[in-house]
């Protein structure tokens, strides 16, 4: 289950600016000076479910946990970006 | 290795008359038996060396005394080694002991498996109620100030811990601990994605935040400050 924890660190290895919103802070992701992929970190005391942070970063299940544990480098992460244009 | 001889005695069907309470003596061997209405009951053996045969049980009340010839009705004599009777007897007495320990063992599991059959049942009772998406349609962003030009559906279902409610169309996502919350966390997150598109202009998002954008401004309008 990914959680805001899980979250914060690929917000920090994708290095995304960080923006306050309503019931979330969102990590952004620019690319190039564009906006290219968002998600939003709950706000909660204990851990919580983030089960969108794949879809949002348009990846599957396995390749969002290979990006968090580092087996997915942030270059690799663009580069499967641009395969689905979107960067 | 030792042999030795061991006969064993055949009781005839028939009853031995008069009936009550009887006791046959041939040789070394002395017999008992019980009888009841002339047949055998029961018997105990005195004489180790003979192993009795009966061939007919009733529930007997009294016994009788018989003579040799209604007792007996043939005597065989057969050759045992007395280290193979040992052996057989110690794997009766492991096998019967196997099986105990084997039906605890199958008790055990039994138990265990009845245990994890009502877990999963639970588990299906639950997923059967939850595993239906919920199609959610908004039709307010009250009270902030915006406004719909025309209705939303969302879409909520369960997922690791709780809730995911999704706005297909703008490819928006936002998780809850329950329904409510992530309906509630993805109005907040589609007015919050609007007004940072906004403030960004199109010309810094990139493809799928551009695609996103010209969703949300078709359908999001601002109805104060």
């Amino acid at each position: 289950m990914f959680t805001q924890d899980h979250a914060r660190a690929i917000s920090k290895k994708l290095g995304c600016t960080s923006r306050e919103g309503r019931a979330h802070q969102y990590a952004d992701l620019f690319e190039g000076g564009k906006l290219v992929a968002s998600f939003g970190i709950r706000r909660a005391s204990k851990q919580v479910g983030h089960g969108h942070i794949p879809k949002d970063l348009h990846l599957t299940q396995k390749q969002c946990w290979e990006l968090h544990d580092c087996s997915m480098s942030k270059e690799a992460y663009l580069h499967h970006l641009r395969g689905k244009n979107l960067v | 290795m030792t042999e030795s001889t061991k006969r064993t005695l055949f009781l005839p069907d028939t009853p031995p008359s008069p009936p009550g309470p009887l006791q046959y003596i041939h040789g070394t061997a002395q017999v008992r038996a019980g009888v009841h209405g002339g047949f055998v009951e029961s018997y105990s053996i005195l004489d180790s060396d003979y192993d009795v045969l009966l061939t007919q049980h009733a529930v007997g009340e009294k016994w009788a005394l018989v003579n040799e010839s209604e007792f007996l009705l043939q005597e065989r004599t057969v050759r045992i080694d007395p280290g193979d009777y040992v052996q057989e007897l110690q794997q009766h007495l492991r096998a019967a002991f196997g099986y105990t320990e084997r039906i605890s063992s199958l008790c055990v599991r039994l138990e265990s498996t009845e245990a994890t059959l009502c877990t999963v049942l639970k588990k299906l009772d639950r997923t059967a109620s939850y595993q239906r998406p919920l199609w959610v349609p908004i039709e307010s962003f009250a009270p902030e100030p915006y406004e719909l030009t025309k209705p939303i559906t969302l879409v909520v279902s369960p997922s690791d811990d709780g809730f995911e409610a999704s706005f297909y169309d703008g490819e928006l996502h936002a998780s809850g601990e329950t329904e409510g919350e992530a309906i509630s966390n993805l109005k907040a997150l589609i007015l919050d994605t609007f007004e940072a598109f906004e403030r960004l202009g199109e010309e810094r998002l990139g493809p799928a935040p551009l695609r996103q954008w010209k969703i949300l401004k078709t359908l999001i309008r601002r109805t104060g400050t």
